[in-house]
């Protein structure tokens, strides 16, 4: 790995569901990464009915968009991303790791992956040549200090979500998970700070917001304009990536990682349908939502059956919801800006 | 209407089998009779994944297994395939998804599946699977058992997916009410190896040329005979299919081939001119990788183990390089000069990352075609286009090898 002197190596991290503890244990910093949507510039050599994010991915690598990054980290989150690793090996220069993740939470499964996360650990020394070796102390200090950035942030995105989020809030929350954990620690906290400033405007009207990897800060705006609020978020970088802590008191570390990491709140991407529509289920009722938008990726398999069972829960609970999709090209059009427009409408009236 | 097709299916190809066996009308014959015997829900219906899932452990008990992806390709050779789709739309299922899950979903909205006591299926090939049949399995109101596959072999995965197989069978005894057999799993697994032999025999064969097997049997073979899988009928099938191939090359009775390719992925289920042209342009497909054996005979007295790690050997798990494993010596043997990959729109597990796949047949000088080109919904299906890109890639072996 390269650093400079005082400097620890960066590893992308392209999923909530890797380990970042482990990361940072070996002496390295995990870095979030959100890339710029530029899709076609991939696709001579992925196919392109492929995701927006995987494609973007792929050409934020092949683009040096990722020359600071000393390796990347890519779980088997979908048929997508294991294929994208694939690819990745074969045409960019940056050192990529797979991370088998298991799809189901029973304890044959946590167990499983305990084991490929000592794996996993042993191969961010070995392969991505890591300064350090993953110790059981370095391991605890990790732990820790992620649990602390996860509890701030936890409680910064929970008020954010009370007050409702402004596109350019949304945009702030995305820039700081791609900071470094210490600078993400201070931005956290000023963040929190800013929004205790806010109060919660009852003229506009809360809704929920659920996409797979949500970036789009041009829908929080707009949702905004047209007299709403976004009071909770279901998506990958929404509380699903910071919720639930790892368990510090414990022998076995491995197995406290591979237990918060696999009964986190469920995404898509996992086995367990009934799970996720409690949750959800649960989320609109938590955050008082009169209403649900999704925006599902194109392409985006998981999310996309996911789609039919979650709508016909919520139309038997009555919630009103617009389905809108999006192809991570960062852009809205006027079309689905008038269906947002006309969906408050809708709601201001039953409201 | 499905009850109804089967019911001629199997009538027709009892008939046909009385006058002389044939491979195709045992395959047949005993598809449409398990599938009856689902929708008669006799015996306990245990929905699988038949391609992936360890039908061995499925045929040591008394139940009868369906898969909802094979049976869409029957309802696509019986036309029904449009109407199920659009009761799919109706129900919000995205286009953007696989054709045949659409079509099961539909399907099982319109009451035409059999209703299943208990689900099974696996990680691989596809996401879309698994998210399937959690779909279903809530109309139903059945459990699924998911075996999880990880995507490489080690100590640990091995045990894993063992530990998870022997969880099914339980599951399987609870749901039946029925004891697991070890001495009837471990005949079957007898016959599964047995069966496998007959596979590599059957490969064996191929390396002739003109290749007795030429179109697109072999690949449908691959995927819905691995329904028969422990059972005494694919051993009958897989003998029928030497006779039937080793006959035809004697009696010269093969079509003729300029062309051999080989075949990735998958192939469409509804009524197309594929074949046609590939038989037009004397193009044979003597192998395809569905129908490769990669895994070893498994070992009677450690069956769980044996399956385990069977499965988690299937190509379509983990790196892509498990699908380009031996290609040179592939090439040479079969004398293969040419590639294409069947990629239809949803299935992003076989074709995301052709580029590496068409690198790698562009270092052993093989022409690669990506052929996109749905597979299981006919209204995006357009002859001409078929035609056109096939017969486009036959002009580039043709000038390639001096025709």
């Amino acid at each position: 790995m390269n650093a400079s002197a005082n400097k620890q190596p960066h590893i992308a991290i392209t999923c909530a569901y890797v380990p970042v503890e482990i990361i940072s244990a070996a002496g390295v910093t995990p870095i979030r990464v959100i890339p710029l949507p530029r899709a076609s510039e991939a696709e001579p050599f992925i196919h392109p009915l492929t995701c927006g994010y995987i494609k973007s991915l792929l050409a934020a690598g092949m683009k040096n968009d990722l020359s600071e990054m000393a390796g990347i980290i890519i779980p088997n989150c979908c048929d997508g991303m294991r294929k994208l690793n694939d690819i990745w090996k074969n045409y960019v220069n940056i050192p990529s790791l797979m991370l088998d993740v298991p799809k189901k939470t029973d304890s044959l499964s946590i167990d499983f992956f305990a084991s490929e996360l000592r794996r996993f650990a042993d191969r961010v020394h070995q392969q991505m040549k890591s300064p350090n070796a993953v110790t059981g102390q370095s391991l605890a200090l990790a732990i820790s200090f992620w649990n602390q950035v996860r509890r701030k942030m936890s409680d910064a995105f929970s008020a954010m979500e009370k007050t409702g989020m402004s596109g350019d809030q949304y945009l702030q929350y995305m820039d700081m998970m791609k900071m470094e954990p210490d600078s993400m620690m201070e931005a956290i906290k000023q963040m929190a700070a800013d929004i205790a400033k806010q109060t919660i405007d009852h003229h506009k009207i809360p809704v929920m917001v659920s996409g797979s990897l949500f970036s789009d800060t041009e829908l929080v705006d707009h949702i905004d304009r047209v007299g709403g609020r976004v009071a909770a978020l279901d998506s990958c970088i929404g509380s699903r990536y910071f919720n639930e802590l790892v368990e510090e008191k414990t022998d076995d570390l491995f197995h406290a990682l591979a237990k918060r990491y696999l009964e986190k709140p469920t995404c898509p991407r996992m086995i367990s349908l009934s799970g996720r529509i409690d949750q959800f289920m649960g989320q609109i009722r938590s955050s008082g939502a009169a209403g649900v938008i999704t925006s599902a990726m194109k392409y985006c398999d998981t999310a996309m059956y996911d789609q039919m069972p979650l709508l016909q829960c919520i139309r038997d609970a009555g919630v009103p919801y617009l389905v809108l999709e999006n192809s991570y090209d960062g852009d809205m059009s006027e079309q689905e800006k008038n269906r947002i427009e006309a969906f408050f409408e809708s709601l201001k009236k039953e409201v | 209407m499905f009850r109804n097709m089967l019911t001629l299916m199997e009538q027709q190809t009892t008939e046909a089998l009385k006058k002389k066996t044939s491979a195709r009308g045992l395959w047949f014959n005993g598809w449409a009779k398990e599938t009856l015997a689902a929708l008669d829900a006799k015996k306990p219906v245990v929905y699988t994944t038949a391609y992936a899932f360890p039908m061995e452990i499925l045929r040591s008990f008394d139940v009868v297994s369906f898969d909802f992806e094979l049976a869409c390709g029957l309802f696509g050779a019986m036309g029904m395939l449009e109407s199920i789709l659009e009761t799919a739309a109706d129900k919000g299922m995205p286009s953007d998804t696989c054709a045949f899950h659409r079509a099961a979903i539909g399907a099982s909205f319109q009451d035409i599946l059999p209703k299943p006591n208990l689900m099974v299926t696996t990680s691989f090939f596809c996401d879309g699977k698994a998210k399937t049949n959690e779909i279903m399995a809530r109309k139903y109101q059945t459990d699924v058992q998911y075996l999880y596959v990880p995507l490489e072999i080690t100590a640990d995965s091995i045990k894993y997916v063992k530990s998870q197989l022997l969880q099914i069978t339980k599951k399987i005894e609870s749901k039946t009410g029925q004891k697991f057999d070890m001495d009837r799993f471990k005949e079957v697994i007898e016959i599964s190896n047995r069966a496998r032999e007959a596979q590599l025999k059957m490969l064996e064969l191929q390396k002739l040329s003109p290749a007795p097997w030429g179109g697109s049997d072999m690949f449908a073979y691959s995927i819905s005979g691995q329904m028969f899988d422990g059972s005494p009928l694919k051993e009958k099938i897989n003998q029928a299919f030497i006779s039937e191939m080793t006959s035809r090359h004697e009696n010269k009775k093969s079509h003729p081939e300029r062309h051999r390719i080989y075949w990735m992925a998958w192939f469409p289920t509804y009524q197309s001119n594929l074949n046609e042209v590939f038989k037009t342009n004397q193009v044979s497909i003597p192998v395809c990788e569905s129908f490769r054996v990669n895994w070893e005979p498994i070992d009677p007295d450690n069956p769980f183990e044996g399956l385990a790690i069977k499965c988690l050997k299937n190509i379509y798990i983990g790196n892509n390089d498990r699908r380009m494993e031996n290609m040179d010596q592939i090439v040479s043997d079969y004398r293969i000069n040419g590639a294409i990959l069947f990629a239809t729109p949803a299935c992003r597990h076989s074709k995301t990352a052709f580029r590496v796949i068409s690198d790698r047949f562009a270092e052993l000088d093989i022409p690669f075609l990506l052929f996109d080109m749905e597979i299981g919904d006919p209204r995006q299906y357009q002859s001409e286009r078929t035609r056109t890109r096939i017969e486009g890639f036959v002009e580039i072996l043709n000038r390639k090898n001096g025709h």
